[in-house]
């Protein structure tokens, strides 16, 4: 007879259950503002994008991504809940809400807005794809590669461009793909590949990191363009427009001139009316959003503005601005106003 | 008497009220994830259905032992990525298959050394996760293969270097020719090959399984009654015979249920391909279809069905096999 | 091989004293075929000996902690793993909280030393409080977030402690789904019944890996929008899901051992369903089904490195990733890492084995003895 009891309030406890009056949209914003973190979707050691430190602290471009979108919405660069992803796993997780924002390395594409159900949040860096070689083979051009068997990583744009640049030249290839871009990359360290390819970005981090980089060569051709964006799922317009603005908020404050050491200083004292509203001075234009009004000031002043995140982390790796210079300095980086 | 019926009958009737219940409860279940995840899916703006099957692939596979190229439809990639998953199974359940019954017979050798190796091959591979001996091979043993430049000549038609294991090519053009593997710009081409991360799964995943026939074709041995080997002696066949003729097809009664098991263990490990760069089913379909398609659900579906339907398919023939050679009356 | 072979019961003759050359003639030298046999082993013996001597020993790096100490990456590089050691331990568990897990997994290892001593005073009540509170103390312990523990990620556990988490939280779980799925397999009522060896067998075939890519990816898909489970939470899950299935067929096993008259005898008493299941079936049918259940334990050991497929760092985790680190790169750190994974591995799995072994013995002897007429 107990188990009959059990039973029956088994089935009433599911009934209502079954038929759920919960049909309201996603809200990441006070999703994240309840949990007081960012969850961060980054792709593990990846040099100038995102490593880890000896004492555990991560660093790198996708991770300054992640603490701008962090200091915009929460005032705390650092309150942050990484989820450690490989490209195979990163679209999914996203979809699946095991993250509210993945800002590093996903290439902005036709079919991959249109059908995986996420949003595209601006692109924040411009790359392409290149291929490393190594200078003992004496290839020089991707011509070259006819018949070379190449490394790359599985479920990454690089693996479609690859085919397409192959067969658009009936080139033979041979293949080997990785579930990531290091250990492809490992893989080609180790002979198993003559080439590995990727964007260029990632490739001169890790091969500037090797410890013999001069015994290889990446070739001076790219066969692609990635700009890279943000992603965030889809259905929930407000969040996307945090993160787009966020990220613009970087490249408004080099325009600005606002870096971090300034812009406490500047704050206080400028007369000018977009710097104000930018800051949060007057406007209110965080609450538009659903943020504090100080919302930009944290970004630069934790962060720092584009310039500085860019030099923090690809300067040391020999890389130069290029197309992703300000556009008065002939790059393609370009905020939008603050009005 | 008659309370006893009664008692009977309700708990015959509370019974059937009880899985009534259950019954609901379960379809209730089914029913909550299935609404969930549609209503998941539609809040996300996820596609479904599994017309991506019909698309171009528009990535190439390395091994394909079908005609496939980068404007083949996913299905051809998933038949590609079924057979490669197939061939390295048949491949590790032959190579196991001879090592465990080898070192099984081994164990029971009347040789000490014999005996103490088989014994020490059992005790060394069973007790390391296979997934790092697979890394082993993979990254060490073959890592430390010489570049094709200065390969190994197995004979002057079997080349080994980094890159796999060349065969020579077989032509039957006009007539019938066999030539060498010829050196290109990077590597040996043509003919058949191969590739370095087939041949870690082989080896590992057949060592590590190996190990578990040996202890299975063992006590299968030692389970054939003693009298059975003296009888063989008796009638005057040597040892071997007595071991072929007589013991082992006793001996395979108590060998095949348990060595259906690892089978089955041995083919769903085929999946740790996906952990290096081997083009299996979970690697090609797990991997690299479900980021360009976007649907989780159908790409995992697929999977499953993959597994669950084989698995099936080899319980059901070895199944059969057992009953054949099962004595009557026992 | 040898010519000829021992029938089973060989083992079990006369035995005499004899002397080492007598011995040596006996099981190796005693026939020209059997001393071929031998003689070529023994050369190639000696030959695989020297070999790895050479390469782990002789040939491989063995000063200093930097990665500069292994210019040449091709040999053995021992420092790697002095200076990693810390990672292969904890993962990125924060060095000021270390000791949280330390004082756990020291607690555990303590309880489990304290089982094992027969004679050990109130062994019951330790047992019970290793199955029932240590599990959810030591949880609150390394995830801390409540009662003053500052909260440590799951993200950031990893090495081996991560696979001793991983390893126990599962089994613990698994043990009670795989009973209860056993007992369901076998009742009397139809539906459930049928429903269990549905869920059993179709799981049964799915590989531990395409599982944990179904529940990391789909199992956010499955639930309500509010519900959430980390990703270390979904490996678990995923890992309970086919261990709890596994140990419910050993299970199967040892309730099939049962004669009815257990069964009967159980009714008899007037004990009912609950009580019979509890204090006379299960017991004997856990006792029956316990070499089966430890080697599935081994099994789930062994298998934990895995996760490292999915982006959780295990102790072979942890060792890939540092392994990949730049500055290490190279065949001779990964195969020291390997080789480090592997002597762990091999360690406990055979003395568990070996454990596992002796307690069977312990109990068949113990029940021949009880149940002798």
């Amino acid at each position: 007879m107990e188990s009959w009891r059990a039973m029956a309030a088994c089935v009433l406890v599911l009934a209502p259950a079954v038929f759920p009056a919960d049909e309201a949209g996603a809200d990441t914003l006070s999703d994240v503002l309840d949990r007081g973190k960012l969850r961060c979707a980054v792709i593990e050691a990846s040099p100038g994008f995102s490593s880890i430190d000896a004492n555990g602290r991560r660093y790198g471009f996708d991770i300054d991504n992640c603490r701008t979108v962090a200091a915009a919405v929460l005032g705390d660069a650092d309150a942050i809940e990484y989820v450690p992803i490989n490209p195979n796993t990163a679209f999914t997780t996203l979809q699946s809400g095991g993250a509210d924002v993945f800002p590093g390395g996903a290439t902005w594409t036709f079919l991959r807005d249109t059908s995986l159900g996420l949003d595209y949040t601006g692109a924040y860096l411009y790359a392409g794809q290149g291929f490393v070689v190594r200078r003992a083979s004496g290839v020089s051009s991707i011509s070259e590669l006819e018949g070379a068997t190449i490394c790359v990583a599985q479920g990454t744009t690089n693996e479609q461009n690859l085919a397409d640049y192959f067969r658009a030249r009936r080139m033979k290839y041979s293949i080997v793909t990785f579930a990531d871009v290091e250990r492809g990359l490992n893989a080609y360290l180790a002979d198993r590949c003559d080439a590995f390819t990727t964007e260029v970005f990632s490739l001169a981090g890790r091969i500037v990191a090797l410890r013999n980089p001069d015994e290889h060569r990446i070739l001076g051709e790219v066969i692609s363009k990635e700009p890279f964006s943000g992603l965030v799922r889809q259905g929930d317009p407000r969040w996307r427009d945090i993160v787009f603005w966020a990220f613009n908020s970087r490249v408004a404050a080099e325009e600005f001139g606002l870096t971090m050491s300034n812009v406490e200083g500047i704050r206080a004292s400028t007369e000018d009316a977009e710097i104000r509203r930018f800051l949060g001075v007057e406007g209110g234009f965080g609450q538009q959003l659903g943020l504090s009004d100080e919302w930009a000031y944290q970004i630069v002043a934790q962060v720092g503005n584009y310039g500085e995140v860019f030099a923090r982390h690809f300067e040391p790796l020999g890389l130069q601005r290029g197309l992703n210079a300000l556009w008065r300095d002939g790059g393609l980086m370009i905020a939008m106003p603050y009005r | 008497m008659s309370g006893d019926t009664l008692t009977r009958r309700v708990r015959k009737n509370s019974a059937f009220w009880l899985q009534c219940l259950l019954g609901l409860a379960l379809l209730a279940l089914v029913v909550l994830v299935f609404r969930t995840t549609q209503s998941n899916l539609e809040l996300l703006g996820v596609q479904s259905g599994f017309d991506f099957l019909w698309k171009k692939a528009g990535f190439s596979i390395s091994q394909h032992l079908i005609p496939y190229t980068e404007d083949s439809p996913i299905w051809t990639a998933l038949a590609v990525a079924i057979l490669n998953t197939l061939l390295l199974a048949v491949f590790c359940v032959l190579l196991a298959s001879i090592l465990g019954l080898a070192v099984g017979i081994g164990r029971l050798s009347s040789n000490w050394l014999v005996a103490r190796l088989s014994l020490a091959y059992l005790e060394l591979f069973r007790n390391i996760p296979v997934l790092l001996q697979i890394f082993f091979w993979y990254y060490v043993a073959l890592r430390a293969l010489p570049s094709f430049e200065s390969s190994i000549f197995i004979t002057d038609y079997l080349v080994l270097n980094n890159r796999g294991l060349y065969f020579p090519f077989i032509e039957f053009g006009n007539g019938f020719s066999i030539s060498p593997p010829v050196m290109g710009r990077f590597a040996y081409e043509g003919g058949f090959y191969l590739m370095p991360e087939f041949l870690a799964l082989w080896i590992g995943l057949s060592l590590y399984n190996g190990s578990y026939i040996s202890e299975i074709v063992r006590s299968g041995f030692q389970s054939v009654a003693r009298g059975q080997w003296e009888a063989g002696a008796a009638l005057g066949l040597k040892p071997a015979a007595v071991l072929r003729r007589v013991a082992f097809p006793q001996a395979l009664r108590a060998i095949l249920p348990p060595l259906t098991t690892v089978y089955m263990n041995m083919f769903k490990a085929t999946s740790l391909a996906a952990a290096i760069a081997y083009p299996e089913i979970v690697s090609v379909f797990v991997g690299t279809v479900n980021n360009l398609a976007g649907r989780p659900v159908e790409v995992m579906a697929v999977t499953l069905a993959f597994y669950a339907g084989v698995s099936f398919l080899v319980a059901w023939l070895m199944g059969r096999w057992n009953k054949r050679i099962t004595l009557r009356g026992q | 091989m040898g010519s000829e072979l021992k029938t089973p019961s060989a083992r079990q003759g006369l035995q005499c004293r004899v002397t080492t050359l007598g011995w040596l003639r006996q099981n190796l030298f005693s026939s020209w075929w059997n001393s071929a046999v031998s003689a070529v082993l023994l050369v190639l013996l000696a030959m695989l000996t020297a070999r790895l001597f050479q390469w782990l020993i002789i040939d491989a790096q063995w000063a200093g902690s930097e990665p500069s100490a292994c210019a040449d990456t091709s040999s053995l590089c021992w420092p790697f793993i002095r200076a990693r050691w810390r990672q292969f331990l904890y993962g990125l568990y924060p060095s000021e909280q270390v000791w949280r897990v330390n004082l756990g997994l020291a607690v555990g290892a303590l309880l489990g030393v304290a089982l094992a001593v027969r004679r050990m005073p109130a062994r019951r009540w330790v047992a019970a409080f290793l199955l029932v509170a240590y599990p959810p103390l030591a949880w609150w312990l390394f995830r801390g977030g409540a009662g003053g523990l500052a909260p440590v990620e799951t993200s950031l556990w990893g090495g081996f402690f991560l696979t001793l988490v991983v390893t126990g939280s599962v089994f613990w779980v698994s043990l009670l789904a795989g009973v209860l799925l056993a007992l369901g397999r076998q009742s009397r009522l139809a539906l459930v019944s049928q429903a269990c060896t549905v869920w059993i067998e179709f799981w049964r075939a799915v590989p531990v890996l395409v599982l944990l890519f179904v529940v990391i990816i789909m199992l956010p898909l499955f639930l309500p929008a509010n519900m959430e489970i980390d990703r270390l939470g979904r490996a678990m899950l995923a890992f309970a899901i086919l261990m709890s299935t596994y140990l419910a067929e050993a299970v199967r096993g040892g309730l099939q051992s049962l004669s009815v008259g257990q069964f009967e005898a159980a009714r008899a008493l007037g004990l009912n369903w609950r009580q019979s299941r509890l204090y006379v079936v299960l017991p004997q049918a856990l006792s029956v089904a316990l070499p089966q259940i430890t080697s599935n334990f081994i099994g789930l050991f062994k298998e934990t490195t895995v996760l490292l497929v999915i982006g959780l760092f295990d102790l072979m985790g942890e060792v890939q990733r540092a392994a990949s680190d730049p500055q290490w790169l190279g065949t001779g750190t990964t195969a020291a890492g390997y080789i480090f994974v592997a002597v762990f591995f091999w360690t406990a799995c055979f003395s568990l084995s070996r454990a596992s072994s002796r307690l069977e013995r312990r109990m068949t002897r113990y029940r021949a003895a009880v149940y002798r007429p």
